[in-house]
């Protein structure tokens, strides 16, 4: 019971809402945001946190809870499967190579800081094409459809689009490790901190809840080409620049592929953003974000 | 800076150190578990067994099987007999097949980095296409100087030359007899000098494996040599011993052809396929000495080494079946289904190897985490 409603989530730290990702946000906004208590006290207030809303992200998460666990993670075909599968097909048709002998320290690293890197890529135009394609733009505007922004915000997510990205997820994963284990060899494995890649763990650390919030923590605009801050994904989640910073870590795939927005880019950048959708009265109901994609308006 | 800023950051350092505690890269397959070895209580045992009766064991009866073929070639004279040369093959299948078993346990080039080539040294099978080593022989027999300078190739003095030497083109005894006895009894010379080669690198092998200690001391990097070692000695068995010549690979598709088996000359490639399986068996398998199948088994990893165990067994009763040479059941028009059976058995003992690796990596973690931003 304990993991079908999601509350092992607190507790694992390969999931954005582990207890320490969540305090070491905090303390970020505290310690940046400190000399702006409104700031602050916004986003601790009834308005934004019992907002409908955030209600519904909250109900969705126990919701989702479940049905990840009974129906998608069934119908996904895992990691291990794909990566399998990968390294015979790549050893069938390419033939044998001598291995290439690389100091364990060196491979793992190659190896941890690849899967960080490929991940972060297809995240980007997986999420990219959910807004480019009219019917996977119908499941993202359900995330897209919170008007408030809380850490929960990030589980407001269809399920559809949910099991998209644990493919992409797959696919990357076990391409990448075939390709490891195809040059070289059994020597390959993550460094991981609390059961979460080392450098995605660093990232989370470093205040990826902020992201869904009203904390408007932007870096230099010399940091915003390589890392999107908070603020450039609370931007994404405005109706005018939705279509800007779809990155999840890395900024550089929006700036190589034309997509990046830089805070300082906004003149009103010390107006609060304004979330969600604008064409039509959001209704907030679990129902709702679940069936409305299947027969409901596209536009944004 | 404000104390409530200095305290914001003191704590987040706080965090951060008691983060890097947790630092660690195990799982549930072959090789993860061990990587927690040095704080917990497994034992290395099993792993300085497999050294002895496994790794050290074969190579020791390479050298001694090369060393009786030595003394019986020593003995040859003008009066050598069709039963001396019988012998001679016999002590040539003893020697081939203590070669495919330190050949696929071999990890010795992961800790001597001197010792990498070593095999190649010792086998030319899949080393190069333009190598006839029959022919090479045939040469250095047909000339009459010195025959160390005539055996310039490394090639002609490896175990592929030897099988050669002591068995012509699968050859009956009485030609061979008159083979061996022409020009000086030159060819028991030239076996002589390419016994003396294997001699040396075996002994190479045999030396590191007795004296070595980082196999157990570094019993991670040794658990990943094994899964290695294993998978790539798998995928040569089905793909370079079998596939190739029953025209399952790519490159001879549907042109079977039993001459590219790896010991046609002496028609013993069945025999040397059964001695890899008996290695894994040996390296794997449930026995009354401690091995890596009982290292990883006690580690966390029991129900893949269990698969794996299954499968080894199912290929050996399998093998055991073959009632004539390998070399009878591919011809250029056909091939024995059972050559079909056998070689995807070995294909799916390769990719449990592959999976036991794979499980290690623990990768299922993150997989149905909304990641849709
Ligand atoms: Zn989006
Ligand atoms: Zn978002």
């Amino acid at each position: 019971m304990f993991d079908l409603f999601g509350l092992d989530y607190f507790v694992d730290g390969s999931k954005r809402i582990f207890w320490l990702y969540l305090v070491s946000a905090l303390m970020i906004a505290l310690l940046f945001f400190w000399k702006q208590r409104a700031i602050l006290k916004m986003q601790f207030s009834k308005e934004v946190l019992w907002h409908p809303s955030a209600r519904l992200d909250y109900l969705y998460f126990g919701v989702m809870g479940i049905v990840k666990t009974l129906l998608l993670l069934p119908l996904l075909v895992g990691v291990n499967e794909v990566a399998l599968w990968m390294v015979m097909a790549i050893q069938e048709v390419f033939g044998y190579v001598e291995r290439i002998r690389v100091d364990r320290i060196w491979l793992i690293t190659g190896y941890t800081t690849m899967l960080f890197v490929f991940n972060d890529l297809t995240r980007y135009w997986l999420h990219r094409w959910m807004h480019t394609s009219s019917l996977l733009w119908r499941f993202h505007r359900v995330h897209h459809s919170a008007e408030v922004l809380n850490p929960m915000t990030f589980y407001r997510v269809h399920p559809i689009e949910n099991l998209l990205f644990g493919f992409r997820y797959a696919l990357t994963t076990g391409a990448i490790t075939a390709l490891f284990i195809y040059f070289f060899g059994a020597g390959i494995g993550v460094v991981e901190i609390f059961g979460a890649n080392m450098i995605v763990f660093i990232f989370m650390l470093i205040g990826a809840n902020l992201r869904h919030s009203h904390i408007p923590l932007h870096y230099p605009k010399r940091i915003e080409k390589w890392l999107i801050s908070p603020y450039q994904h609370q931007l994404h989640h405005t109706t005018r620049y939705s279509r800007y910073n779809y990155g999840s870590t890395l900024a550089v795939w929006d700036w190589w592929f034309g997509s990046l927005l830089y805070s300082k880019d906004l003149t009103y950048i010390d107006e609060p953003l304004r979330f969600g959708l604008l064409d039509e009265q959001p209704t907030h109901s679990l129902v709702g974000a679940f069936f409305n994609p299947f027969y409901k308006g596209i536009k944004l | 800076m404000t104390p409530i800023k200095t305290t914001t950051l003191f704590i987040l350092f706080l965090l951060l150190a008691g983060c890097s505690e947790d630092n660690n890269y195990d799982g549930t397959g072959l090789i993860g578990q061990v990587a927690s070895i040095s704080s917990s209580t497994t034992t290395v045992d099993p792993i300085v067994s497999l050294q002895s009766f496994v790794f050290t064991a074969n190579a020791e009866a390479l050298v001694e099987n090369i060393q009786t073929m030595q003394k019986r070639v020593e003995s040859i004279d003008t009066s050598l007999s069709e039963r001396e040369i019988l012998k001679l093959q016999v002590d040539f299948e003893a020697i081939a097949t203590a070669w495919k078993s330190v050949e696929a346990s071999y990890i010795v080039g992961d800790f001597e980095s001197s010792l990498i080539d070593t095999p190649r040294y010792i086998d030319y099978f899949h080393e190069g296409k333009a190598l006839d080593v029959a022919a090479d022989i045939d040469k250095v027999l047909n000339q009459t100087g010195d025959i160390q300078v005539a055996l310039n190739k490394n090639s002609s003095k490896g175990i592929n030359a030897l099988e050669y030497l002591a068995f012509g083109y699968y050859e009956p005894l009485s030609t061979l007899k008159i083979k061996m006895k022409t020009n000086n009894l030159r060819r028991i010379e030239v076996i002589k000098a390419v016994l003396k080669n294997l001699k040396t690198q075996a002994t190479l092998i045999f030396t590191f494996y007795k004296n070595d200690t980082k196999i157990k001391s570094d019993v991670q990097k040794t658990s990943s040599a094994i899964v290695n070692v294993l998978a790539d000695s798998a995928y040569k068995l089905r793909e370079w011993r079998i596939g190739e010549a029953a025209g399952f690979v790519f490159k001879y598709k549907d042109s079977p052809n039993p001459s590219r088996l790896e010991y046609y000359y002496s028609r013993l490639s069945l025999e040397m396929i059964k001695a890899v399986i008996e290695t894994h068996e040996e390296v794997m398998g449930e026995q009354s000495y401690g091995n890596f199948g009982s290292f990883a088994s006690s580690n966390g990893a029991k129900a893949i080494v269990t698969k794996i165990r299954n499968q080894i067994n199912l290929i050996q009763a399998t093998l055991d079946t073959f009632s004539t040479p390998l070399e009878g059941k591919i011809t250029t028009t056909s091939v024995d289904p059972k050559v079909t059976e056998i070689y995807e058995m070995i294909r799916v003992l390769q990719s449990l190897y592959y999976d036991s690796l794979i499980q290690s990596l623990n990768l299922t973690a993150e997989i149905i985490e909304a990641d849709g931003d």
